[in-house]
């Protein structure tokens, strides 16, 4: 459970966020969407913990973000960048078990329950088959997996996602929000999303908040959010909405 | 690898050092040659050897950085810096101070660097290879001052420059032997945390790492070890770049494999050459730095230029 309260944020004079207020529950998925520049990462680069010298509070099961220490707040929080970067070829089976890194000591080994929960992780998201292979070598949606991987290994119950589905194909965004959803509901995680494709958020996402110029411009359900209005607002263009089957807004470009 | 063939490296590598002990331009050595001489050289070399790749190996994992190496962040212009303060103090060569300003100055060069990258706030890689850069071609322009002013042509700065595993007294090598444990050790311990600072800081503070306090015991522990190298044997180039490659070829990227195999095939590697180095021309010694120079720059070539999916 996340809750953001009044977060602000400026670098030098210019207000990155403004007066932030953002609940979430166990178990939901909350999308955030906006244009770039919009203050999307800085948000979740606050909400993680990462980013320090920003106003208002962050709570992490209903305390201060600032009591946790870097341990703890591992344990409670998983961050997936939009990129990350492997200088040296690590397998797969190496960057999943760093997951289990808060759980010991500095100057342990990895111990029987950590390759356990890795071999878990490995059939929750079916890609046992990519143990050895080099992480660097996989395609993007094999990477992304890797690293939603290594987050449920370490057992958190939040996870904050920037763009998983950025670099994906169709087939791929479709199968990582599935994956998403299931872990949302199984297992009570909370995901917070950040992406730019608004029919997936739409579709799968609990709440959908939109960020304009680093003000919160609107936050709901799907349908409260997802409409000619708010886009036109949030990103100038011009939509059509159609609604779904499953009774879930579409955008569709005038 | 399978367990005979490890077998079978183990022993060639003694075989070899064994030889190397024997070997020199006087011939099969005497007692006192091979206790006064001898021993020492290959006791200097190997520790310079493993201090300069182990400590090349943390370099390039804390600094994210396939190119890194020890003296990346100013460790080697320190020491240069420090040898021309001694002399033009007037220190005697092989006294106690010598040695212990060479050592300083080539330890604070790093701890400088790192202290100017973090002018900006938080340490961020490229600020800190930035500030290597500047510390090094600083320093670089006082040493060609001192170079320029000095009428005569200073031969123990140049061959210092060109490294060379010269006799050293056991006391400095051993003082080096504990330097070099102390840098080695943190450095071994903390190897866990450095594979994850591999992934960039936000993500290891979200794996639990605290990134600035790994970051700084791994740079000081690296600091000594390369200051430990530099005072036995100057600046001796490649090293510490291309054992911890061929290493990690080998063993793959965990920092502890890496670190430990780093440690044994630095300090070998370097004592084959330097007793390379001592025989190949029976009138004089090449300077050991320009034989892992030529050596190197080729193989990391071929290391460069090839891509993988699995380890050996």
């Amino acid at each position: 459970m996340i809750n953001l309260k009044n977060i602000s944020y400026k670098i030098s004079g210019k207000e990155i966020l403004q007066n932030i207020f953002i609940h979430t529950k166990n178990g939901d998925i909350l999308g955030i969407a906006g244009q770039n520049g919009s203050g999307k990462t800085t948000l979740l680069n606050a909400s993680s913990g990462f980013l320090k010298n920003h106003e208002g509070e962050v709570l992490i099961d209903g305390k201060n973000i600032k009591i946790y220490n870097t341990k703890q707040l591992a344990l409670k929080i998983s961050y997936l960048p939009a990129e990350i970067y492997l200088p040296y070829d690590f397998t797969v089976n190496q960057i999943v078990l760093m997951g289990r890194n808060p759980h010991i000591k500095a100057w342990q080994d990895y111990n029987k329950k950590d390759f356990k929960e890795v071999e878990k992780a490995f059939t929750v998201l079916n890609i046992s088959h990519l143990k050895n292979r080099v992480v660097n070598n996989l395609s993007s949606g094999e990477k992304q997996k890797v690293f939603i991987a290594q987050a449920l290994c370490k057992g958190s119950k939040i996870l904050l996602l920037d763009e998983p589905t950025s670099h994906l194909d169709i087939k791929n965004q479709v199968e990582i929000f599935k994956i998403l959803k299931t872990l949302a509901t199984k297992q009570k995680i909370t995901c917070v999303i950040v992406s730019h494709d608004i029919n997936l958020l739409s579709k799968y996402c609990h709440k959908i908040a939109i960020l304009k110029e680093g003000k919160l411009l609107t936050i709901g359900t799907p349908k409260e959010v997802v409409t000619e209005d708010n886009i036109k607002k949030a990103y100038q263009i011009k939509t059509e909405i159609f609604t779904s089957e499953k009774n879930k807004p579409q955008i569709c470009i005038k | 690898m399978n367990q005979k063939y490890k077998i079978t490296i183990l022993i060639s590598i003694l075989i070899l050092i064994i030889l190397a002990l024997l070997v020199g331009p006087s011939g099969f050595p005497s007692a006192e040659i091979f206790f006064n001489i001898r021993l020492p050289r290959v006791l200097a070399g190997l520790i310079i050897g493993g201090a300069l790749a182990s400590s090349g190996s943390i370099m390039q994992g804390v600094l994210r950085n396939p190119l890194a190496e020890p003296y990346i962040l100013g460790a080697s212009s320190g020491a240069l810096l420090g040898m021309i303060v001694s002399i033009s103090l007037g220190i005697p060569y092989a006294s106690v101070f010598y040695y212990l300003i060479i050592f300083l100055f080539s330890f604070f060069a790093t701890i400088l660097a790192y202290f100017i990258s973090r002018g900006t706030g938080t340490t961020n890689i490229i600020n800190l290879i930035l500030a290597g850069v500047i510390v090094n071609i600083f320093v670089g322009a006082i040493i060609l001052i001192f170079f320029f002013l000095s009428a005569k042509e200073n031969f123990s700065v140049i061959s210092f420059m060109m490294g060379q595993v010269s006799e050293k007294t056991f006391p400095v090598i051993i003082t080096c032997a504990i330097i070099f444990i102390l840098g080695f050790v943190p450095g071994l311990i903390l190897s866990k945390q450095t594979d994850i600072l591999m992934l960039g800081d936000k993500k290891a503070t979200e794996l639990g790492v605290n990134t600035e306090k790994v970051r700084i015991i791994m740079l000081l522990s690296s600091a000594l070890m390369t200051s430990a190298s530099v005072v036995l044997g100057g600046l001796i180039g490649f090293v510490g770049l291309i054992i911890p490659h061929i290493v990690r070829m080998f063993v793959g990227p965990l920092q502890r494999n890496v670190l430990v195999g780093s440690l044994f095939s630095g300090a070998v590697f370097l004592v084959l050459v330097d007793a390379f180095s001592r025989t190949i021309l029976s009138t004089r010694e090449i300077p050991v730095g320009i034989i892992t120079a030529l050596i190197g720059a080729p193989f990391f070539v071929w290391v460069l230029t090839r891509k993988r999916d699995y380890y050996l």
